[in-house]
Formats: C-alpha cells, structure tokens, sequence
C-alpha cells in the first residue's frame, strides 16, 4: 500500500509537471502579446519593452518557465527600486493586473468554488441516487420512465440555460433576488440561500448521470443470486435492496463522484459566471481575457491538482471497498 | 488592445473601429432621443442626497490608480475618489464637455507660448484624513507616472514635460526631481512643457493630475487603495469581486461645484455575466431598482430597450464620442492617386455596412472625423450620395483616372463572424462601382498588429477613435500627422502625410482661444476629406439602461458616453 501510495504521487507531480508545461507553451503561441494590454494606443517600441520586461516577458520562453518553476520552490521578488514585493515559494507567479501574488488570489477564491462544489455534491447524490433506486425497484414501470426521462432531458440540458431559466423564472419574474456571494461566517444563512440557484443548477445535471448509473447497478445487482438467497432467507425488501443491493453498486458511484467532485473543485466556470459568484472558474475566465497568464497557469495548475488527487483517492477507496481489488 | 469587444467598446479609450462594426445589435433599432447629443440644456444637473447605488459590472476597473487610469470606465469612477486640477462639468450634452476648475482656482494661465502652465490651488482641501492637499502632492502624482512600474495612464504628461527621457520616475530615481514641475509653495504648481500645450484645461482633468500623499503611496498596491482626496473614500475594494464607496467627510461638496456626489454609497459588483446584468436591469427588482452598469446593453436585448416604453424610459442613448471610419492606405496603388480615392468616397456603402453590423442602435452617418459632440465639429458632406453610395458616379471617376476596368483592392477585416458579414456588404456595394475588393480576414487578436504594421496593412483598413480629452487636438494630431506615422503601432493608417495640415495642426496645439483652434481643427477636417484620406462611417452611439430609481443617467461625453458617476442619484 505505501509503495502504491508513492508511485501513484511521483506520478502525480510528474503530471503536474505536464500540465505546467503544456499550459505555459498553449500561451504562448496565442499570437498576441500581454505586455500591449498595458501598452496603450501609443505605444513606443522602447514603452513596450518595458513593459515587457516589467512582467518578465523579454526574456526567452524557456528562462521564463525557468523563473516560474524556480519561484515554486524558492519564491520571487518582483518590481524594482523601492517598490519590490516577494512572492514567497511556493510562488505561483504574480498576476500580471493586480500586482500580487497568484496563490493569494486561488485562496480567497476557493472558499467560493468549495462551497458551491460541496452544496451541489450533496444534492446531486440525494437526488440521483435515491432517483435511480426507486427507479431501480420499480424497473419498467412509469415511475421508472419518468425518472429515466427527465434524467434524460437533464443530462442534455446545458448547464447556461438551466442557470438562465432559473434567474428568469424566480429573479426576475417571481421576485427573488439575484444571487451574490456571502461568506459562510459572515452570514451562513444568506450563504446557503445565496447559493441555492447554483447548487440547484449543476444538481440538475449532475445528478441524471448518477441516476442512471445507480439504475442500471442495482437492476444488475438485484439479479444476482446472493439476493435471491437473501429474499428467500426471508429479509424485508428494503433491506434487501439496502444492505445487499446498493452495497454491490456503490464502488462505480464512488468512482464517478469522486472525479466530478475534483474536477468541480478546479471552478465551475459557466455557473460561477452565471451567478456572478467570485470563484476559480470566474478568475479564470477573466485570466483568459486578460492574457494574464500567471493567474492562468495558477488556476489550471490548481484544478489539475484537484482532478489528480480526485483520482488517487478514488482509486484507493476502491481498493479499500472492493476485496477483488489490491493495491500494489 | 481589444478584447470583448460587443461589451466594452466604450471602455478603450482607443481604437473602436473594428468593435464598433462588431457589433451585433437588432437591425432597424429606432433613433431614440439622444440625451448626450449635442447642444441640448446647459442647465447643471441637481439630485437628491443618499442611497447606495450599485453598479453592476462584467469586469472590474483596469486600474483605479491615478497612474494608471486611461480607459472611460476607470475614469469616471475615479472622480468618485480623487480630485484633479480642472474637471468635467455637471451637464448633459456638448455643455459637459467644458472643464471647471476642481482642485486648481482657475483653469489655468498659459505664459511662454502656452509651453509653461500657473494653477493655484483653493484654500482648505483635504484628504481623507484630514490632512492638507498640497501642490507637492500633485507634483509626486505626476512624477509617478513616469515609472516604468506604472505604465498604463494618458501619455501626455510624461511624454511633453521637460525632463521626460531623463527621468525615470520617484521609485528608480528616488532622489530625483522632475525639472518640469515646479512648487514654489504649497498651493502653487507651474508645468513646463516641451511644446506648446494649449489645451492644458483637459490634460489637467486627466487623473494625473490628482494629488499623491508620498507618505500613503504604496506603488503597485495603490491601485487597490488609492488615498481618498474627492467626496467617497474606498471601505473595502477586492479586485474582480466588489468595492464600497463611503463618503469622505474631509471632503468639502462647496468646493467642487461640479460634482454631486448624491448617493451616500456606492457599491460596485464585477464579474458578472452581461446577459444576466442585462436580466437583473430590465427585472427591475429590489435593491437593481437603483443599480446602473458601466456596459452596454447585450445585442439581443436591443430590440427591448429600444420598443419597450416602460424600458426605453430607463434607457440611456447618446453619442459616444467616437468616430469609426475606413482609411486608405495613400502611399500604395491604387490609393495613391486622389481620383481613385475620390470614387472611393462616393462608392462606398455606408448604409448596407451599418445594416450589416446591426442597424441604427450602432451610431449616426458619419462623414468627418471631427465627431458632432466636439466644439470643432463643422458639418459638411464632400461626398454626398445620401449615405447609400453612387456606383455610377463612382465607376465613372474610375474610368476618367484611368481604369475603366475597374481595381482590385484589399480590405482587412477582423475574422469574427459579425465582422465579415460587414465586409461582405461592403464588397456586394463596391462591386458594381468597379472596386473588386478582395477581404483579407485578420485574426482578432492580432487585428492592431497587422493594421498599425503599415508594410504588411490591405489597402483598405476599419479603425475607429475616441479622444483623450473633448478636443480635436487628440484626435487629428494622433490619427493623420506625418509624425504619427510609425513602423509598428502605427495610428495614421491611411499613411497620410501632408505638410500643409502638419503646420496647421502645430498651430491650433498652440492656439490658447478655443474658439479659434477649434476653427482651424474644422478646416483640416475639411482637409481630409478633400484629399479623400478616409471614409468617415459612424459617429459612435451607447446604449445602456439603469434601475427605475436613478436618476441623472446623461451619459458624459468625456466619459464615452457612460453616465456621470460623480452626478448620478438614487432616490
């Protein structure tokens, strides 16, 4: 298990790695060039050289990766004359609007993208996990169609106009404010009440997926032969179906939840636009129009780390809850 | 330099050509009433005192540093925050586009052939702490944009005053002196520029000339804190989230006649959606009914704002101060020959462009550069063909210069595809007057590379322009001097060069009475159009809306259009 443990996290920081790179050499063959965003309508070469050497961009594309992997591990210093500010190691780089340190502007923004991933996780597992049992249990009846119905609608409905409909149907025409983020202790109420149109929102389409995967394992798991014997030891269904059934149809679940939830946790760009909720996924939406590139490498950097880590752990749980599985 | 640019055309301070044909609003939007056009009531606005109001808005500020405001948005909110020598007045309409003295007694005395500048500053202004403005203050504000560290505001200052090239600004050079600013006492600050600086009144509206504490700059960091000088202080700013104004209480409202300062806060919420500002402004809720935006309304609800009486109220429409236009290139064949130019101005298809980029809701037929909102304007139209263009007249010049057959020509457009539609028009149109316009599509991103690179632009380029400061003298100068013309970066991209309008525009820079620089701005106008330079399309329009319960949402020319902040009121 510790062998595993640490093959599977020297892969991970190799994947780190790849991820850093690729995402540093995508930026830079977007042809155009940060430092003209500050440069103004008259720019003079000799201003834009300056500029350009103020964001570190006048040295070569690999020195410059050099700087930013260097300051992971020992921090960096940025401006000049009186005005020099430290990015202490681990230096994810300095934006290049606001003048600060990027893992500064990840962590006030985290709160934000947690709390909407850890609300909408629990409603999208209530939901489509007790959907997909009853929809199980009840297996070509019309409780079962409707369910596999709607789960299919909301499965191909894209998360913008579930998010538009919900503003326009209780904002804008019923009355309800328009959410904005509140700090959970600030006001955990106004938190929750905020947060409901976007818990609701990814919920919706998330869950579908959960749905009919919880179905279509408990439809195969209520088949085997362990569960006719358990029914014809005499156990109540809802036992059955608990204790036997759902337990055989779990580890999948797991699986599915966990990469979801990582992924999630990297930002939930359109609905965090949508809502207006400061997160990651709004931070790198306006990285991205900025050609701010030291907050994007930041953001995607921190994402992957979720979807690896999701994954890792994931695969462990599995292990630990299935004993046909070992980890070596 | 362009980026979104559907919503925030107005925002650049430069360069709004090609989003100005970009933009996809509703076709056949109705002319609304203008409530910045031009000549309409001097009367200065009056508002109710208190409230919040909210601005609702996709992105934060650029910048908020004095340093490093440029763009229309940053500006107008910065008067919220720090005073400047002279400032915009309080009235809707060509009126508010005259500066009053805010910080300084007067607008300024001109001596040494306008090149040195005298402002005194009024008795007893203070910071938010109390403390006393000083011309020292001011000096330092200056000083600092000449660091390399902020490099972002109006390039006026630290490109025109003695001592720029050596000066390297107070955090290289800490005990350096700017030689081109002098305080001889605590209220008393003389300029001294390179060369004549006749409109001085505008450039000292410019936040550059908002006074700096030394003792409260904190270099990059001010732009999230800058000390508060004008009537709100900032309570709380997290960049890309919000930022909350409160009232300045050192602030004195009878020493700014031009800034009401009505609401008694001022919330701002950034990164949201414009689709759902747009929901949130014509739901009319709550807390939005006092909200307002600093964008513009989103192409598909043009229609709404436009038709709808009860939101047409609550609309806010007017000129936005920038021309768009289309150059050609005067040094390459075919463009060379005046002729040829001539017929151009004749052939081309004004009307079907605009209709192509969206209808009405874009802006007014243009046909000088010299926009109807500046005092220079004169109206005339060289060319006149009602706007729909005259292909016979035109095929006719055509034959008479020498090419019966017709010419082939290029014609950058950006690749987006509301861009390329507008394109496509234009050569439907041109064709039958023998123009055979080949479009050569240009990657967004790299649309002011290529055209501001003269050695690799098309014949035929879309470039558009708001002025630094309500005055031609930001406008002709930067756009078709010889001097302006640059190997990269290029403004002067029909590559115009004409010695005769180079030694009339060194005259109005230096001509102090407004009244006459503006006559010989309005002659070199005339000028360009006689030598067939560009094709003046679109006088720019906004089209924005606000909650049912704010009230003085003239939008303020010298802002782009956008409503004043410093005069808006909640009831």
């Amino acid at each position: 298990m510790t062998r595993y443990l640490l093959r599977r996290i020297t892969a991970l920081i190799a994947l780190m790695a790849a991820v850093l790179v690729v995402t540093f050499a995508i930026f830079f063959l977007i042809p155009s060039n940060p430092a003209l965003r500050s440069c103004g309508r008259y720019c003079s070469p000799e201003k834009l050289l300056s500029i350009e050497h103020k964001l570190g961009l006048d040295k070569s594309v690999p020195a410059q990766f050099g700087s930013y992997v260097a300051g992971l591990f020992v921090g960096r210093d940025y401006g000049d004359g009186t005005q020099v500010d430290h990015c202490p190691a681990p230096c994810l780089g300095y934006s290049f609007k606001t003048d600060e340190p990027v893992l500064g502007l990840i962590v006030d923004r985290f709160p934000v993208t947690f709390s909407i991933a850890i609300g909408s996780a629990v409603l999208w597992v209530l939901f489509g996990v007790s959907s997909g049992l009853v929809s199980a249990l009840k297996a070509g009846g019309n409780v079962d169609k409707t369910i596999v119905g709607v789960a299919t609608t909301s499965l191909s409905l894209p998360v913008q106009l579930v998010g538009a409909a919900l503003l326009v149907v209780f904002s804008a025409k019923l009355g309800a404010p328009f959410p904005h983020y509140v700090n959970f202790a600030d006001d955990p109420v106004g938190w929750a009440t905020n947060l409901i149109f976007p818990w609701v929102t990814l919920a919706f389409i998330y869950s579908a997926v959960y749905t009919r995967l919880t179905r279509t394992q408990m439809v195969e798991a209520m088949q085997e032969d362990y569960i006719r014997t358990a029914r014809g030891k005499g156990l109540p269904e809802r036992r059955v179906a608990g204790r036997h059934g759902l337990r055989a149809a779990l580890p999948p679940l797991i699986v599915v939840f966990g990469l979801d939830l990582g992924a999630l946790l990297g930002g939930a760009i359109i609905t965090e636009r949508i809502f207006g909720m400061p997160g990651l996924g709004n931070l790198a939406i306006q990285s991205i129009l900025d050609l701010n590139l030291p907050v994007l490498l930041g953001v995607t950097l921190f994402g992957a780390f979720f979807v690896l880590m999701a994954n890792l752990v994931v695969d462990v749980i599995y292990g630990l809850s299935d004993p046909k599985v070992t980890l070596k | 330099m362009s980026w979104s640019p559907t919503r925030a055309r107005t925002r650049l301070p430069a360069l709004v050509g090609l989003a100005a044909l970009a933009l996809t609003a509703a076709c056949g939007g109705s002319t609304t009433k203008t409530s910045s056009g031009t000549g309409e009531s001097a009367k200065p606005v009056a508002g109710k005192k208190g409230g919040t109001l909210t601005l609702l808005s996709s992105a934060d500020f650029e910048h908020l540093d004095p340093a490093r405001v440029y763009v229309t948005n940053s500006s107008d909110f910065s008067r919220l925050i720090y005073r400047t020598l002279t400032t915009y007045d309080n009235k809707p309409g060509l009126p508010g586009t005259q500066v009053v003295p805010d910080l300084a007694t007067d607008l300024g005395t001109a001596s040494d052939g306008a090149k040195t500048w005298t402002f005194h500053l009024k008795p007893g202004l203070k910071y938010e702490d109390g403390t006393a403005i000083t011309s020292q203050d001011i000096k330092y504000g200056v000083e600092r944009t000449f660091s390399d560290l902020l490099p972002e505001g109006a390039p006026y200052f630290n490109t025109l005053l003695v001592g720029t090239g050596t000066y390297k600004g107070p955090y290289k050079d800490p005990k350096g002196d700017l030689k081109g600013v002098e305080t001889p006492d605590a209220t008393t600050i003389i300029f001294h520029f390179m060369k004549p600086l006749a409109d001085m009144r505008y450039a000292a509206a410019l936040p550059t000339t908002a006074p700096v504490p030394k003792a409260k700059d904190t270099g990059v960091k001010y732009d999230a804190r800058p000390f508060s000088s004008g009537p709100y202080k900032i309570a709380n700013y997290t960049r890309g989230k919000s930022i909350s104004l409160v009232r300045n209480t050192f602030w004195d409202p009878k020493s700014a006649p031009a800034i009401g300062a009505y609401p008694d806060t001022v919330e701002g919420l950034f990164n949201l959606d414009g689709a759902t500002i747009d929901q949130r402004l014509l739901a009319d809720n709550g807390p939005d009914q006092t909200a307002i935006t600093d964008g513009q309304v989103q192409p598909e609800n043009v229609v709404k704002v436009t038709t709808d009486p009860a939101v047409k109220a609550r609309s806010i429409t007017g000129f936005d101060n920038s021309v768009s236009y289309t150059a050609m290139d005067t040094t390459k064949a075919p463009f060379d020959k005046l002729a040829v130019r001539q017929a151009m101005e004749y052939a081309y298809p004004k009307f079907a462009a605009r209709l192509a980029g969206g209808g009405s809701s874009l802006g007014d037929f243009a046909n000088s550069v010299i926009v109807p909102t500046l005092s220079a304007h004169k109206d005339f139209d060289l060319y006149p063909t009602g706007n729909k263009g005259d292909p016979a007249k035109a095929k006719q010049m055509l034959a008479a210069a020498g090419f019966p057959n017709g010419v082939t020509v290029t014609l950058g457009s950006s690749d987006t595809p509301s861009s390329l539609k507008v394109s496509a028009a234009v050569k439907a149109g041109l064709a039958p007057a023998g123009f055979n316009v080949t479009i050569v599509p240009i990657p967004t991103a790299k649309y002011y590379d290529t055209i501001g690179t003269p050695a690799k632009q098309p014949n035929l380029v879309n470039y558009g322009w708001i002025p630094d400061w309500p005055s031609a003298s930001t406008v002709l100068p930067p756009l078709f001097t010889c001097g302006a013309i640059k190997p990269q970066g290029n403004n002067n991209v029909a590559n115009y060069c004409n010695k005769e309008f180079d030694a009339l525009s060194d005259k109005a820079l230096a001509t102090t009475d407004p009244k006459a620089a503006d006559e010989i701005w309005g002659q070199m106008d005339q000028m360009l159009l006689k030598d067939a330079v560009i094709i003046p399309k679109l006088y720019g329009k906004v089209l924005s809306i606000a909650g049912s319960k704010v009230k003085n949402t003239y939008g303020a020319l010298p802002f782009g259009g956008e409503v004043d902040l410093a005069n808006v009121s909640v009831q």
